[in-house]
């Protein structure tokens, strides 16, 4: 009898356990999204020479840790990745962001699409219609006297 | 002996689990300021902010939030896990009180399961108002005095697809108990002079 209630107790403990993780706590790590496979992006660019490096900088924007991931521009369209982090159930990436030309010409604002978890997001900005030739780039947004705002060249392109 | 210290083992990684998955969706917030940190945040806006009116509507408060750095307001829908923690559940956020209106309010509602919270929000320019009272469709009358002088707020608890909780009139009224406004869905604000 004893035993019995143990086993039974244990069988609870357990679905706990595995139902936990599986539906509460995994969902919080890994992001879950299929509309979006940024590294596949990054290599089908690479081997296209449409590629460009970010700066290796971290910025911080609403107590969030920006970086850029990367840049795609094929001389029409500019994709930004950014990656932002920062532990909180909230957003961790820009809700807009900008991006000045060498002109003076100001792109967007564009809001973001990607992924996310409790830590970090990564999202993508995209711009059409954008100039051919562009040798550099200002990415940035300011909100409520907080700002951020990246120099990306674009001068040479990383190949695979 | 060794059956109940896997017990003891299994209960431990549930309870741990639990907190974890507590903190993550309510930060443990014990005011409201914290719980509405994460939307804030996530919308670019900034978060020092104080809750001057916060109104118990049944299962879940309405609480408005002012920021007194940049003069705005947000209004959220909080529910208290546990009676404890505080959390956002959607709102309108960054309203900047406009100097062309002596008055103005809005109204709106959130539906949740068979329930709807409805709320109106607005503000006052006019330093003569001194209570506000809401006229709901069912007939009762509600007042309050203006949160912080200025923030108009009132949130109700109703069932979902009633019309009875929508405002029939909202009036403004002087120290001394004269209307001084009188508006409706029609006529939601009296501009400056």
């Amino acid at each position: 009898m004893k035993r019995s209630v143990s086993n039974l107790l244990r069988v609870i403990e357990w679905l706990l356990i595995v139902g936990g993780v599986v539906l509460l706590l995994a969902p919080m790590i890994i992001p879950y999204s299929d509309m979006y496979s940024f590294n596949r992006d990054f290599r089908e660019a690479k081997s296209a020479g449409i590629y460009y490096e970010g700066p290796r900088e971290k910025q911080t924007f609403f107590e969030s840790k920006l970086t850029i991931k990367g840049v795609i521009y094929d001389g029409e369209n500019l994709n930004v990745y950014v990656r932002g982090c920062r532990l909180g159930s909230g957003s961790k990436l820009p809700q807009q962001a900008v991006v000045h030309l060498p002109s003076g010409e100001t792109l967007g604002p564009r809001s973001w699409g990607g992924t996310m978890n409790l830590f970090c997001g990564t999202g993508v900005y995209s711009y059409e219609d954008v100039p051919a030739g562009l040798s550099q780039i200002t990415f940035g947004q300011e909100s409520y006297d907080e700002a951020f705002s990246f120099e990306i060249p674009l001068g040479k392109e990383v190949a695979e | 002996m060794k059956r109940a210290k896997g017990h003891i083992i299994r209960w431990a990684i549930i309870v741990v689990m639990g907190i974890i998955v507590l903190g993550a969706m309510t930060s443990f917030a014990l005011t409201p300021e914290r719980g509405i940190r994460e939307s804030l945040l996530g919308m670019n806006l900034p978060v020092e902010v104080e809750a001057v009116s916060v109104i118990d509507a049944g299962g879940i408060h309405a609480v408005v939030f002012w920021d007194e750095k940049y003069q705005m307001y947000h209004h959220s829908f909080m529910k208290q896990v546990l009676g404890l923690f505080w959390e956002a559940r959607g709102g309108g956020f960054g309203t900047k009180p406009q100097e062309e209106w002596q008055i103005k309010f809005g109204e709106g509602y959130s539906t949740q399961g068979s329930r709807a919270y409805h709320y109106v929000i607005g503000w006052i320019n006019d330093h003569e108002v001194a209570t506000v009272e809401v006229l709901w469709r069912d007939g009762t009358l509600e007042q309050m005095e203006p949160a912080m002088g200025r923030i108009i707020h009132f949130a109700r608890e109703g069932e979902a697809g009633s019309s009875s909780w929508m405002v029939e009139e909202l009036y403004a009224y002087d120290r001394n108990g004269n209307r001084l406004y009188t508006l409706d869905n029609m006529n939601y604000f009296a501009a400056a002079e």
